[in-house]
């Protein structure tokens, strides 16, 4: 098991929530002697008769669940959206990197730090926030410092990843296989930072920025 | 017959509750044939390495009414997913007949005194009553939390005994049990 504690020097506040404007951010970081796991959550503070949108991304790797029905022991990549409307629309994608050595997982670890901070910042840009407030969840500079380059080796890992094994459509056993109908799933402007190179990567091409 | 044990009849219990809900859904199947055909489509949507799961969640309303007060809330309606999440929010507070604004309820600055909702415990043990509330009427009829709501490991062992996914239990309770032990107020 990797360990991932040093990494904790990067952010100002974990697992609790931080506010900014209408949104809350958390960043949901853990480490036992089985499991880890680094994500990055946004969401949309919960105003009754307005729409939920919220997001969350990273690495980890849980125990072994005996009813799942995938391999959680194993680690793993996972972006999910989920917007409430009038109905709730929620998409999850998974990638288990099935062999993987020690020293690729703590890079690809490193890698889903430098994400977070380029989609925190790209977030608040956005949404027209104060930008220097990314400071509150990350800290951007030490993390663009060290972290340089990691974010290009996860990336590359998920494309090898949906080039190399099945990306199964669970709902009616579906293999996705072109980039398009991955962007068809994945379609959160929010993510862009981390969809629009491995949609690119994977077929060369350049893709609509949503 | 995959073995000589399956030649071997056996009998499980179960609460009359369920046996009935089970008696509706099998329709003409027999209880064996039936439980099989829930095994085979549990063993259907095993996938390994990766995958991509879009789900889409009806929301269903609920009324929870005390003292002077309705509560009205909304969660997703149960499927059995690894990614479902009941996403329970309160949509509309009644305080006899009138409406109350959500946010100046749980608001403690707000000089209306509804109850001692200045201490940050109002606001959450509220939240929980509402999802045992969801679960009774969405899993179990017959459910009820044992111990206090900020006995995490409760739900744990709940939400695993009722099939629930371990993300609902980080959503759904977790999230907020971290809130309430940060001292943030239930809004």
């Amino acid at each position: 098991m990797i360990n991932i504690n040093f990494l904790e020097q990067y952010f100002p506040v974990l697992n609790k929530p931080i506010k900014i404007g209408k949104y809350e951010f958390r960043i949901v970081f853990n480490q036992t002697e089985n499991t880890f796991v680094i994500n990055l959550k946004i969401r949309q503070q919960s105003i009754p008769g307005e729409h939920l949108i919220k997001f969350r991304f990273g690495i980890g790797q849980d125990q072994l669940k005996i009813n799942s029905s995938h391999e959680t022991h194993k680690p793993h990549f996972e972006i999910e959206t989920y917007k409430r409307e009038e109905e709730t629309i929620s998409t999850t994608v998974y990638f288990t990197f099935q062999e993987i050595s020690d020293e690729e997982l703590l890079n690809y670890a490193k890698g889903t730090v430098l994400l977070i901070e380029k989609i925190i910042y790209s977030f608040l840009e956005k949404n027209r926030l104060d930008l220097d407030l990314v400071d509150n969840i990350i800290y951007s500079e030490i993390v663009l410092k060290d972290l340089k380059g990691f974010d290009i080796t996860l990336i590359d890992a998920l494309v090898e990843s949906f080039k190399t094994k099945n990306l199964i459509l669970r709902d009616g056993h579906t293999v996705i296989k072109t980039p398009y109908k991955l962007q068809q799933c994945l379609s959160a402007p929010e993510l862009k930072p981390l969809l629009l190179p491995i949609l690119k990567k994977i077929s060369g091409k350049n893709y609509r920025k949503n | 017959m995959n073995s000589e044990l399956d030649k071997i009849k056996s009998t499980i219990t179960i609460s009359l509750g369920v046996k009935n809900r089970l008696k509706k859904l099998k329709a003409n199947l027999s209880y064996e044939d039936f439980i099989l055909q829930l095994l085979r489509s549990k063993n259907k949507s095993i996938t390994k390495d990766n995958y991509v799961e879009l789900q889409k969640f009806e929301r269903k309303q609920l009324v929870y009414s005390f003292d002077e007060f309705k509560i009205v809330f909304e969660f997703n309606k149960y499927n059995n997913s690894e990614n479902y999440v009941f996403d329970l929010i309160i949509t509309r507070i009644l305080r006899k007949g009138k409406e109350i604004n959500v946010k100046d309820f749980f608001d403690p600055k707000n000089q209306e005194p509804y109850f001692s909702r200045e201490k940050i415990i109002f606001g959450y043990k509220l939240y929980f009553e509402l999802l045992t509330r969801a679960i009774k009427n969405e899993i179990e009829p017959l459910f009820k939390h044992k111990g206090r709501f900020e006995d995490y490991h409760s739900w744990q062992e709940e939400f695993d005994k009722l099939g629930l996914s371990s993300k609902a239990f980080d959503n759904d309770v977790m999230e907020k049990l971290n809130d309430y032990s940060s001292g943030v107020f239930y809004q």
